[in-house]
């Protein structure tokens, strides 16, 4: 166990967990974005900034979804320094994402005023979090998209922006984004992912007929998971 | 060579090869570095070559790696007199055998002069070379590369016999702590503090990296070492690895060094054959060996943990560092990772010992190795002054000595030109103004001056440059090199990118300053990697020491380094100008029309502002009017 401050709280947490862990279970609100409990915290949106450090020591700005607590650290989560850079974080993400609800949705809890400075260039909404390309490696194992170029010119897709061979249509990016960049569409025949430029044939369900999953996404669950064979062959609610 | 299966057995073959090599040996060395290899220094070594053969001199030729005075290859330097020969040709073979090797004849015409055009005859009173003190470079002058045996003449790998000998891995660390050795690539951190808590963490293997993927734009240092000795770099690895407990090494190279990767390639393979590294070296259990990455040419992967990630095969994006990479870092193994100028200084101070180190360089390093900056750097001396190339210096030395003593001071002075900034430490480094030319160049003091060492780049700036593009420049190439992982790099510098060109374009408007102020601040504050947290200090380190060039863009589109081409316009003064007509016959796009004899003039129309005549012109006839000036020059 490590004891610490938050807020100038005195909390216990247990060692290696995050600031951000322990703060959500205190019920201090840090904004996140790239963070998601199913996937590895990687620090690459900066929205959960809070101030850290030991006493006598220099504070830093650190991100709390991967700084780990230990004893006798002091955290502050909105102090003036923090505000400036959480000010400036969502201003830069909106220059990109200009229409994302979760942006606004933040200032407001935040209660901070985002001024509206910078060019809007290339706006896909999408704000290159990255947490589609982490949960389609790290949870789903398909491995399907990642980042291409680099810099300013970062595009998340295919490996080259083609259309990626190993995704198997599960959706897993779209219900993460946290933007909803990632479109899907369905017909009775068809799943689209848009941005990925990838589509899939449905299976369809043995008993009632309803297209339930891609067919390649049964085919390839089938090869790594050990469950029934009615699992590839009929929707959920028939399976119950 | 054969191989050597004992401490003593390579003791003795120290011994054996030391003697080869007196003070009084005769050898020609030619400088097959990259620079003066670009500049011809292949022909010149084979014209020595095939001239040898017709005569009946007794003397070596040794191709060695770069001599560091890039500005005059071909370099040649005959021994033992160390007589110095600058921009050789071919043609000039003959000589250098018949009458100065032969005859002890001096060729005035291939002696270096000053630009006060005095002569120096030897290597050691150039001042370029006179004011340096050459450690890491000291045998790049004087082995060639490709052989090992010519490394262990002069000294080499009798370090590692020491260690061998009788130095626990304890009593290296503590020896390196105790040097005050400090992380050449950049960070500054102390090194034995870094190998000591890889030391002292658990997990198996433990890898020691040397990152050589060095992407400074102008910065060589790492290259020649590498090129000229990578002997001094494997040593010092040998040695590390065997201090922090290490089996698996890793060299990180660019792609983009062809030569460096060959010679280290080559260099390795001399030292399995020696049987320095491999399995169970000289009986003692410890078993080490050195891998070559290559690198794509992306400057992040020079970034630890971006580079530790490319090493895994991965897309080289950095990753947080809150859990150093001595306890979890390649393949989440304890991990230390060195660059080559740091790796080819651990000889020397093993070698020589800890006193020696700490007697150059600053500050006090006995309780804290944190409390100076101590042995020499090699810096790459580029930009407006006389004598470019690479120079080590002790840690100390003043700005203005290796500008003016050792650079030889500003081109083209005569026609004008002043010193007007240095910019150190690379991309990401800052402009550092005339007031602090005086301070020493060390860790702490540049980065009190709002720089930093960096990987010890230094471009000089005279008059004639604007701030604001220079700002531009370095943000650009940021921009462009930013991994794209974290939002304030990311989309910071591409902001602060739209707001500087819109400023050299003489398009800014007020706020802007501020606004790239802010920018910068939050960038440093809470970028991920020292590249987006440094990425800002050029702007930052021009607006606090040149704010006003930025206000003079903004508020009167002038331009006072008169550099920025939408700001400028070309003229010709007709009070000077007296009809010569090499501008017109310089003039890329026939700008320029006029009489002989008579004043000749641009149209600005057709003017693309390259500056061609205001280079060539030798009677200073050429204006370059800024803002208000072009009217009044102009009637514009």
């Amino acid at each position: 166990m490590v004891e610490f401050k938050i807020n100038g709280k005195t909390v216990k947490a247990e060692e290696g967990e995050t600031v951000l862990e322990v703060a959500t279970r205190e019920g201090i609100y840090i904004p996140s974005l790239c963070h998601h409990e199913a996937v590895a915290p990687t620090g690459a949106c900066r929205m959960c900034v809070v101030e850290a450090g030991k006493p006598g020591r220099k504070k830093k700005i650190v991100t709390s979804c991967t700084f780990p607590v230990s004893d006798g650290l002091e955290v502050e989560t909105d102090n003036e320094r923090v505000k400036l850079n959480q000010k400036l974080v969502l201003e830069l993400l909106k220059s990109r994402a200009p229409k994302a609800e979760v942006l606004d949705k933040i200032a407001c809890k935040l209660d901070i005023e985002v001024p509206v400075r910078f060019e809007v260039a290339d706006a896909d909404e999408c704000i290159l979090c990255g947490l589609c390309v982490r949960v389609c490696d790290e949870v789903v194992g398909a491995n399907a998209i990642t980042f291409n170029s680099r810099g300013a010119d970062t595009k998340v897709g295919g490996p080259l922006m083609e259309s990626p061979e190993d995704c198997i249509g599960c959706g897993a990016c779209v219900y993460v984004c946290p933007t909803d960049c990632i479109k899907m569409t369905e017909t009775a025949e068809e799943r689209r992912i848009e941005k990925w430029d990838r589509t899939l044939p449905m299976k369809k369900c043995v008993e009632c007929g309803w297209p339930f999953m891609p067919n390649y996404q049964a085919l390839t669950f089938r090869k790594w998971a050990d469950v029934p064979k009615e699992f590839f062959t009929t929707c959920p609610d028939c399976r119950k | 060579m054969a191989g050597v299966n004992s401490v003593e057995a390579l003791e003795q073959l120290i011994k054996e090869k030391s003697s080869t090599r007196s003070a009084d040996r005769k050898y020609i060395s030619v400088c097959g570095g990259t620079g003066c290899l670009a500049g011809g220094g292949n022909a010149v070594i084979e014209a020595l070559t095939e001239e040898l053969k017709g005569r009946d001199i007794d003397i070596d030729i040794v191709r060695t790696g770069c001599h560091g005075f890039c500005e005059r290859g071909p370099l040649v330097v005959v021994h033992p007199e160390g007589v110095f020969y600058n921009r050789v040709k071919p043609k000039d073979v003959p000589d250098i055998l018949d009458k100065t090797v032969k005859e002890g004849e001096i060729l005035k015409r291939l002696l270096y002069r000053d630009e006060a055009k005095s002569e120096f005859e030897k290597e050691k009173d150039v001042p370029f070379y006179k004011h340096q003190t050459r450690v890491v470079f000291e045998m790049n002058g004087h082995i060639d590369p490709e052989k090992i045996e010519d490394y262990i003449s002069m000294g080499g790998y009798k370090a590692l016999a020491k260690v061998f000998k009788g130095i626990s891995p304890d009593e290296v660390v503590d020896m390196i702590i105790k040097s005050g050795l400090r992380g050449r690539g950049g960070g500054g951190f102390p090194t034995g503090v870094k190998w000591k808590s890889t030391r002292k963490a658990t997990g198996s293997p433990k890898y020691v990296l040397c990152n050589a993927d060095e992407g400074d734009p102008g910065a060589f240092m790492d290259r020649s070492i590498m090129e000229g000795n990578p002997h001094s770099v494997i040593e010092g690895m040998i040695i590390g690895a065997w201090a922090i407990g290490s089996s698996e090494g890793y060299i990180y190279i660019r792609n983009e060094y062809p030569l460096a990767v060959q010679r280290i390639k080559k260099a390795l393979e001399q030292a399995r054959e020696l049987g320095i590294l491999g399995k169970n070296i000289f009986g003692t259990g410890f078993d080490f060996d050195i891998k070559i990455n290559r690198g794509g040419g992306a400057f992040i992967c020079g970034e630890s943990t971006a580079l530790m990630m490319s090493i895994e095969g991965k897309v080289g994006r950095p990753r947080p560092k809150y859990i150093h990479t001595a306890e979890s870092g390649l393949w989440d193994k304890p991990t230390n990772l060195n660059n080559v100028e740091t790796w080819a200084n651990i000889p020397h101070i093993i070698a020589k010992g800890v006193e020696w180190f700490t007697s150059i360089g600053t500050g006090d390093v006995s309780e804290n190795p944190w409390g100076g900056s101590k042995g020499t750097k090699i810096f790459s001396l580029v930009g407006k002054v006389n004598n470019t190339g690479l120079v080590e210096v002790p840690m100390g030395i003043t700005l203005r000595d290796i500008i003016y003593k050792i650079g030889g001071g500003i081109k083209n002075s005569k026609k004008g030109r002043t010193f007007k900034a240095i910019q150190t430490g690379g991309p990401s480094g800052g402009c550092i103004p005339e007031k602090f030319l005086d301070e020493g160049v060390d860790f702490d003091g540049l980065t009190k001056l709002g720089s930093m060492m960096g990987s010890g780049g230094m471009i000089v700036m005279d008059d004639m440059t604007c701030m604001v593009e220079v700002a531009r420049y370095f943000v650009d190439f940021l921009k462009d090199e930013s991994c794209g992982k974290c939002t304030p790099c990311r989309e910071g510098l591409r902001q602060m990118s739209e707001i500087l060109n819109r400023i050299v374009k003489g398009k800014g408007k007020e706020g802007d300053v501020d606004t790239l102020y802010e920018l910068g601040r939050v960038m440093e504050d809470s970028a991920l990697c020292a590249l987006g947290q440094t990425a800002a200090y050029p702007v930052l380190s021009t607006v606090k020491y040149f704010r006003e060039e930025y206000d003079q863009h903004i508020r009167e589109g002038y331009c006072a380094g008169k550099q920025c081409t939408e700001l400028i316009r070309y003229a010709i003064d007709p009070e000077k100008c007296t009809g010569c007509s090499i501008c017109a016959k310089k003039c890329p796009t026939k700008a320029i029309s006029g009489e002989l004899k008579k004043t000749y003039t641009i149209d600005q129309d057709t003017c693309v502002r390259c500056g061609v005549c205001f280079d060539v012109c030798n009677f200073n006839a050429v204006m370059i009017p800024s803002g208000s000036e072009i009217k009044e020059k102009l009637g514009e």
